[in-house]
């Protein structure tokens, strides 16, 4: 399969910290690529390298099927907003559009308000942009990632510091450009359950190190309803007492732990045949995970998630 | 390329301290006609004193009657544009724009919109320094236009001077400016702050430069004893710039005029300071990442 943006143990490392390490990420077109990572884990140093600001220490980048800095030619296709959006403060909204339109070589009449349009500040008229509020500034950014009509958009961080309206209309506006415009995006985010909400594709990472790359579906069935057992070291014996139930679905995670996929009207039959075999055990419970728990499940910790 | 250009050249007219900067260009320029114009008035009424004084010996008078500052000079245009420009006012000026400009992009983070336009950073670099060389060049034009137009109305025994001569020397001094404001903008791409470029820039085009160079050029002569003195400033782009000027030039301050071996070593300078500092300049913007 070909893939839109691809890259080969990517590696940056900053003096002796390893701020990305061997990264291979898998960007399909039209996707929307949520990229999950702690403060620090390595997000936006993997973005960076991805659009040119930040040169890789090793590893490949291939991007729309050109790898490394072949890519230069393809780097007009992709529209960046990294960290705080980068303006002129002293400007309005329109001159800071204007003058990325000049560097990309782009006339057209009613342009720039058209894209003032899809970020909802048409009606700024000639505030400067310093005078902004945060939203307004982040838009801006979005702005001038469109400008030039970009096949990919980087995110980085795009709904840091929005109001819960403005997070919902950043949500909306992403979701029509990949409708509408046919973009793939990739957004970055320590926001999980707002990133979920718009996301296709899920990357995360952590310490630099990309853990787990799965589908949005994936994502659903890692996080959905199950029946946790914990046993007292009879897992195995537990699963085949369940199955005598005619329940199959279910992972055995350890010598005490199973989850158990299906069958949640069962839970007292279960516990009966548990009983029934004499195996001892400590709990049950129906549970699901938030992406959030997740997350903290694949990353081991607690902090910043 | 020519969009990155175009886009600079946008940014470079829709910027405040662009006009700011040209302003006062203007005004500096104005100021050293005025202050002539202040010392020949000075002069004038020292002399109509001793002139209605009956008290003083012919000795006395004839002593006194010596011209204070100029006596009865021609007021030449082109000698007033070169005292401003060898008084490092425009070079000063132009430090200051070379650094706002340049570090404009990098400071609000606007260059991190333009990776997608600009891949190989060094064309940002060159776009950037094409821009302040312009802006160089319009300075030092405004500057002429300025003290002339001064000059010109202040004075009544006022004359265009050699522009022949004149045009050999602003060539030169272009060039000088040129390089040195080239030299803090790769500083500034250097260190992406505007307090460092910006206090090196003005240090050395206020004059601390000269003082530094003679310490130096004494610390050589004293060290190594050379046959024939070294001169540390012969070497530099602001030391050029304060000793660059016209032959017979009534209101030099330095050692006389240039000669044709001092123009030439004077562009040989600008030039190898200029193109050094242009690729120092785009080596450092390739080789650093975008913060």
């Amino acid at each position: 399969m070909s893939y839109l943006l691809e890259t080969d143990k990517l590696t940056k490392i900053y003096g002796k910290q390893k701020a990305v390490n061997e990264v291979n990420v898998h960007l399909e077109k039209g996707a929307i690529y949520g990229f999950i990572g702690r403060n620090g884990a390595g997000k936006t140093t993997f973005l960076k390298m991805i659009c040119g600001m930040a040169k890789p220490t090793s590893g490949n980048i291939t991007l729309f099927g050109k790898k490394n800095n072949d890519r230069a030619s393809e780097m007009k296709k992709i529209g960046v907003l990294i960290e705080d959006p980068g303006i002129f403060p002293g400007m309005t909204a329109y001159d800071n559009l204007k003058l990325k339109c000049k560097a990309a070589g782009i006339n057209k009449e009613g342009y720039i308000e058209g894209i003032l349009k899809t970020i909802g500040l048409e009606k700024v008229g000639k505030k400067k942009a310093g005078c902004f509020s945060l939203g307004m500034k982040q838009r801006l950014g979005i702005g001038l990632a469109l400008v030039g009509d970009p096949e990919l958009l980087l995110l980085d961080e795009p709904i840091n510091g929005l109001d819960p309206q403005g997070i919902l209309e950043v949500r909306e506006m992403l979701t029509s450009l990949v409708k509408e415009r046919n973009m793939t995006i990739i957004i970055s985010s320590h926001i999980l359950e707002e990133l979920s909400k718009v996301a296709t594709h899920f990357g995360i990472i952590d310490n630099g190190v990309l853990i787990k790359e799965l589908s949005h579906d994936e994502l659903v069935e890692e996080c959905r309803e199950r029946i946790k057992l914990i046993t007292d070291g009879s897992s195995q014996a537990a699963a085949e007492a369940v199955k005598s139930l005619g329940i199959n679905k279910m992972n055995i995670i350890d010598d005490n732990n199973i989850e158990i996929l299906e069958g949640f009207d069962s839970v007292p039959e279960m516990v009966f045949a548990l009983a029934e075999k004499k195996i001892r055990v400590k709990s049950i419970s129906v549970a699901n995970d938030s992406i959030e728990e997740y997350f903290i499940k694949l990353t081991g910790g607690k902090n910043n998630a | 390329m020519l969009n990155i250009l175009n886009m600079e050249f946008t940014r470079l007219l829709k910027s405040k301290c662009t006009y700011i900067i040209l302003v006062l260009t203007f005004l500096i320029s104005m100021l050293n006609p005025a202050m002539f114009k202040l010392l020949e008035i000075v002069e004038n009424q020292l002399s109509n004193e001793i002139s209605a004084s009956e008290e003083l010996t012919e000795e006395e008078i004839a002593e006194m009657e010596e011209p204070l500052f100029f006596g009865e000079i021609e007021w030449k245009c082109t000698d007033m544009t070169e005292a401003n420009i060898t008084g490092c006012n425009i070079l000063l000026l132009v430090t200051i724009f070379a650094v706002i400009f340049i570090n404009g992009e990098l400071k609000n983070g606007y260059i991190k919109n333009l990776t997608g336009f600009a891949f190989k950073r060094s064309k940002l670099v060159i776009a950037n320094m094409i821009i302040v060389a312009i802006y160089t060049i319009i300075s030092l034009l405004a500057c002429f236009i300025a003290t002339t137009a001064i000059t010109a109305l202040l004075f009544s025994n006022s004359s265009m001077g050699d522009l022949g001569e004149f045009a050999k020397v602003f060539g030169v001094q272009i060039l000088l400016h040129l390089a040195f404001a080239f030299f803090v903008s790769s500083l500034t791409y250097f260190v992406r702050s505007r307090v460092m470029p910006m206090i090196v820039g003005i240090s050395l085009a206020s004059g601390m430069g000269a003082l530094i160079y003679q310490l130096l050029s004494l610390a050589v002569n004293k060290i190594f004893e050379p046959e024939k003195d070294f001169d540390l400033t012969k070497y530099t782009l602001s030391g050029n710039v304060l000793s660059t000027v016209s032959k017979g030039n009534d209101l030099a301050l330095t050692m006389g005029g240039a000669s044709s071996d001092d123009l030439i070593r004077a562009t040989i300078v600008a030039i190898v300071c200029g193109a050094a500092a242009l690729i120092v300049g785009c080596i450092v913007t390739e080789k650093k990442d975008i913060k």
